[in-house]
């Protein structure tokens, strides 16, 4: 594989230093001159009318600027596929955390005060907080004009009606059939909660408006061109009326897409004059952002006595919470990704997401994979352990493999699910002996796919001979390295030469946003062929100068000189000054590429657990993951996402949960909404699979999804091994394994 | 808010004396910070006892253990005259939250705060520690029993701040253990039962027994009737089950993202049985 020097090396992150000194600006380090602090206010009520805002006592205290209710701000709604959220509620409120009103003021006790002096009256609805229910026919609609609301711009295969915001359905080959050719049938039904992506740093968005009306946001987004595009289409100006720089992110996972806070910025300093700027709260955080949908997943598979899978229904039902924003993509990836890593010939499967009065969702890291993984790879262990056949062998023996056509309905040429499961169930101790009693093992798998998205950026050389590159994605997971890398790749440069910038919406190209497991996928690619393009530059001038044909030279290390004639050389320092004072000519690579087709990556990973069967706690041994990632473009990051995303996936597993009473948020802090930390699990052993990608960069594919979707099943099936008891709802807590327990002594 | 750090105890207890209630004592200010932070406290004056050095040490005196009410967590969890004659003492600071809060957290900080899931309570109570309290006119002694009123409340006045934690000499053949059960590494106690079994010569009886309870009401629980399910028998599985119900009857747990009100009170079980059990096995 070493046929490259940078790339596929674990070379440091180039953010790490800054990092590490505290040097990097975050959303709410921007600080401005005369810049306001603003505070919003949250609807209490999980569906009501507003009949009154008072918002005189407010405006009177003294430090307070302005005060914004729905009358005040733009009327159009957004939304990434249904346009159906107010900037600030309009005449209704749709759940406990729908924005009300806002204030601005000299500082931020002021502006919580001032908050807590506006009064809202309202008149209570009936309030749906089960899917189920609201997706009946005879339900009561909670967004009464539906039918007019516009399309957003992420496009997804899926129709909706009344409640249902999204829904899609697939279907292959004869369902039916397949299913009347099965020895057994199995049927079950999982249900996830609601969990918050945890991410440390809050929202925080600031807005200057000039008295030109041009407007500058800085916020922490993870897609600056997007926010544009929807301030644009909110406040109906021309994109170029707008610039969004985006801050350092501390951590986002698909929580910071939808313009949360920006909006009710934009307009609070249209009204001041002034910078505005406004932070959320981590009870802000838990009870009003973009958390992952509940999900209810009804799946029945239809076997050979053998473990053959000659059929699969899959039904999951998304509770979208208030508004649509990512639902039906999830809902759509869901289904889409009904059958798991599985050939199923046969099969159908239909997501829904549906409207409640609850916290909207949003996206978070593979939006729909975990929920469906869950339930697909806990099934599968069902469903071997009724047929007495090993959970490694069924999904051998049903795992995708060469000649099969993924899911996202490409044919798989090379290695498919099986070389992860080997390597899972070797990591594991698949079939060794336990150390002790209540142990167990799981193993759970799943596939998913990168997005392909049209990327572009551009390199310039130095005077001094480095390379500067400038991208319009920004970093949430390492990204910027992996384009340093490639750039230094094909440049030949050291990575200490090259500089990664991430542009604002003027000085950037557009670039995808950081989701998706697009950018080192999409991005990379650019930066790849961004570098190939100066390379070319770089050596049609040397050549000239030179005086010899460009095959005849040789770039190394900021060099470029005639082979065999070593003392005839230049840097690409005097290359790029002479290019530009005497011919005119700049040398700024450019690489850009239209929508790649996304590339499909496999997984498998392996748990085990212990039990303890008097207090339900379960303890956690060993952890293994192995994923097919294409080519590791830097072997340390992928490493990093991989146990990052399992860390994740088994916080969802054990302990997390958005619990909510009646609409309302009861856990809204870290102290109640647990998230796992760095005492609660053993290492993660990791263990790379490379089938390169056609049309990634040197072969990668997308990284940063993929881990989360198994864990939770892995865990489960685990438990499941070590004690005979199956949880089908998440999480896994202490409570649920007794009772369990208890259950199964009584039977 | 004004700032004071005194350097002796003598000046600390005069600036409590003379601020009265718009005073506030901060130690490691673990606790204090959060708030402080939250303004559900807002003192005029905040006295940093952290510059009197005197009040940082352990000693061993005639197997008496005094610790000094600044002795940081990570302190005692580490000193060796804790770790070889108070294992279990050690093994409470231990599991206080993570290295950090036991790198700023004081003992005294912890006991004044008073906050029921504390780890060190229940064990302290249990082996029958007394707390010294010191102000201006002199200091008075008091049993850490009786020291805690509700939550988050003491018998400490106004002017008072504890100096030292005093442990007697435990009779031969004693063992005290404390558990906790918490949903996660590092999280403050949902459950913490400590206990002390003392055996007769032939380590056939318990003679002299204690148990407290941690996290499942407004104040560390002794439980006198579990201690009495104890006392003058063979600890045995009927001992067991009746200690364990008594502790259980005992506690008042609440339910949260921990677990219900029931299996709390189920767990409180389980965690008595576990923790008399392994003070029997450290006593015989
Ligand atoms: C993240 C986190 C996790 C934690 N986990 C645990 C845990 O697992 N187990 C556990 O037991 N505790 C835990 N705690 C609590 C913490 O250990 C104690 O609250 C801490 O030790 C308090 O000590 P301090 O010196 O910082 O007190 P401070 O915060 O300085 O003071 C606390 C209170 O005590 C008063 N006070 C302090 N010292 C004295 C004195 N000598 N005389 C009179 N009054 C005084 C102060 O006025 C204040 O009211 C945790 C705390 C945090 C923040």
């Amino acid at each position: 594989m070493s046929e490259y020097r940078v790339v596929g090396k674990s070379v440091p992150r180039v953010d790490a230093r800054d990092k590490v000194a505290g040097k990097c600006l975050f959303g709410a380090d921007i600080k401005l001159p005369g810049m306001l602090q603003g505070r919003m206010l949250y609807s209490t009520r999980p569906h009501a009318r507003i009949l009154n805002i008072d918002t005189a006592r407010a405006e009177r205290l003294p430090g307070v600027r302005a005060v914004i209710t729905g009358k005040d701000v733009p009327r159009r709604r957004f939304g990434t596929i249904v346009q159906d959220e107010p900037v600030m509620a309009l005449d209704k409120v749709l759940f406990v955390g729908d924005r009300v009103a806002a204030v601005a003021a000299d500082s931020l006790d002021t502006a919580e005060e001032a908050v807590s002096l506006i009064k809202v009256e309202y008149k209570d609805l009936p309030s749906l907080f089960d899917p189920r229910e609201a997706m009946k026919p005879n339900a009561k609609v909670i967004h009464k004009d539906w039918e007019s609301y516009g399309k957003g711009r992420f496009r997804t295969i899926s129709d909706r009606a009344g409640n249902i915001c999204g829904h899609s359905e697939f279907s292959m080959g004869d369902p039916e059939k397949g299913f009347s050719e099965a020895d057994m049938i199995f049927e079950d039904e999982y249900t996830t909660p609601m969990v918050h992506q945890g991410y440390i740093e809050p929202h925080a968005a600031t807005a200057m408006v000039e008295p030109s009306g041009q407007i500058t946001v800085w916020s922490t987004t993870q897609g600056q061109f997007e926010l544009r595009a929807d301030l644009a289409g909110l406040f109906e100006l021309p994109m170029s009326r707008i610039k969004v720089i985006p801050t350092e992110i501390g951590g986002a996972f698909g929580g910071k897409i939808a313009p949360l806070l920006e909006p009710a910025c934009v307009v609070l300093s249209r009204m001041t004059g002034r910078p505005v700027q406004m932070v959320m709260s981590r009870r802000d955080e838990q009870i009003a952002a973009r958390p992952r949908h509940p999900g209810l997943m009804r799946i029945k598979t239809g076997v050979k006595k053998d473990g053959t899978i000659t059929a699969r229904e899959v039904v999951i039902i998304l509770d979208s919470g208030a508004y649509a924003d990512f639902g039906p993509g999830a809902a759509y990836a869901a289904a889409v990704g009904g059958r798991g890593p599985y050939a199923i010939a046969n099969a159908r499967m239909e997501g829904f997401c549906v409207y409640t009065n609850k916290p909207s969702g949003g996206s978070y890291r593979a939006p729909g994979g975990p929920q469906v993984t869950f339930a697909i790879e806990s099934h599968m262990d069902a469903i071997a352990e009724a047929l007495g056949i090993d959970p490694l062998e069924i999904r051998l023996k049903n795992g995708l493999k060469e000649g099969d056509i993924s899911y996202i309905g490409k044919r798989i040429e090379r290695g498919a699910l099986r070389d992860t499961l080997h390597r899972a169930a070797e990591g594991i101790g698949w079939g060794e002996p336990k150390e002790g009693p209540n142990r167990g093992r799981g193993l759970a798998s799943a596939q998913w796919s990168n997005g392909g998205a049209a990327a572009g950026l551009t390199v310039k050389i130095n005077d001094d001979g480095t390379a500067s590159v400038v991208t319009g994605s920004v970093d949430a997971t390492g990204s910027n390295t992996v384009i340093a890398q490639a750039v230094a790749e094909e440049l030949n440069l050291p990575m200490s030469s090259i500089q990664v910038v991430t542009g604002d919406t003027d000085t950037a190209l557009n670039a995808p946003l950081t989701g998706g497991s697009m950018i080192a996928y999409n991005m990379g690619k650019a930066a790849m062929l961004a570098a190939q393009d100066t390379r070319r530059q770089i050596m049609e001038v040397a050549a000239e100068r030179l005086g010899v044909e460009q095959e005849k030279l040789r770039m190394e290390n900021g060099q470029v000189w005639v082979k065999g004639e070593e003392d005839k050389r230049l840097s690409l320092g005097s290359i790029t000054r002479t290019a530009q004072r005497f011919r005119g000519t700049l040398i700024v690579g450019k690489g850009s590429l239209p929508a790649p087709a996304p590339a499909f990556m496999m997984c498998s990973q392996g748990a085990e657990v212990e039990v303890d069967t008097q207090t339900g706690q379960v303890v956690i041994h060993k952890l293994v993951a192995s994923h097919d990632v294409g080519f590791a473009l830097n072997p340390d990051s992928v490493e990093g996402q991989l146990q990052g995303g399992m860390v994740q996936g088994l916080g969802a597993a054990l302990m997390e949960d958005v619990r909510l009473n009646n609409g309302n948020v009861e856990n809204p802090s870290f102290k109640d909404y647990k998230i796992p930390t760095a005492v609660d699990f053993p290492s993660i052993e990791t263990s790379i699979v490379e089938q390169n990608s056609e049309e990634g960069p040197y072969g990668a594919k997308g990284v940063g999804e993929t881990p989360i979707n198994p864990p939770a099943a892995a865990i489960a099936n685990a438990v499941y091994d070590a004690v005979g008891v199956r949880i089908t709802d998440l999480p896994i807590t202490p409570e649920k394994i007794l009772e369990a327990l208890r259950e199964k002594a009584d039977t | 808010m004004e700032y004071a750090r005194p350097a002796t105890v003598e000046e600390a207890c005069s600036l409590l004396a003379l601020h009265g209630e718009g005073a506030r004592v901060i130690a490691g200010g673990v606790a204090l910070s959060i708030l402080l932070k939250q303004r559900l406290v807002e003192p005029d004056i905040l006295v940093d006892i952290e510059g009197i050095h005197s009040l940082r040490y352990i000693s061993d005196d005639a197997n008496e253990l005094r610790i000094g009410a600044l002795c940081k967590h990570r302190e005692f969890e580490k000193n060796p005259l804790v770790r070889d004659k108070f294992p279990w003492l050690s093994r409470a600071a231990e599991r206080i939250g993570c290295v950090q809060v036991r790198n700023a957290g004081t003992v005294g900080g912890s006991l004044c705060h008073a906050d029921p899931a504390s780890d060190l309570a229940p064990p302290l109570i249990a082996a029958g520690a007394e707390a010294t309290l010191r102000n201006s006119q002199g200091e008075r002694k008091v049993l850490l029993e009786n020291f805690f009123i509700d939550y988050y409340q003491t018998s400490l006045s106004e002017d008072e701040i504890l100096t030292e934690i005093r442990l007697p000499r435990l009779s031969a053949r004693t063992g005290v253990s404390y558990e906790k059960y918490a949903m996660r590494e590092g999280d403050m106690a949902t459950i913490g039962a400590a206990a002390l079994v003392t055996l007769d010569d032939d380590k056939q009886r318990c003679i002299e027994a204690g148990i407290v309870l941690g996290a499942v009401g407004p104040t560390p629980i002794r439980v006198k009737e579990a201690e009495e399910a104890l006392r003058g028998r063979a600890v045995n599985e009927s001992s067991l089950r009746k200690a364990a119900a008594a502790a259980m009857e005992a506690s008042s747990p609440l339910s949260d993202s921990s677990g219900s009100e029931q299996y709390k009170r189920e767990m409180v079980g389980v965690m008595t049985r576990r923790a008399v059990s392994r003070a029997l096995q450290a006593a015989s």
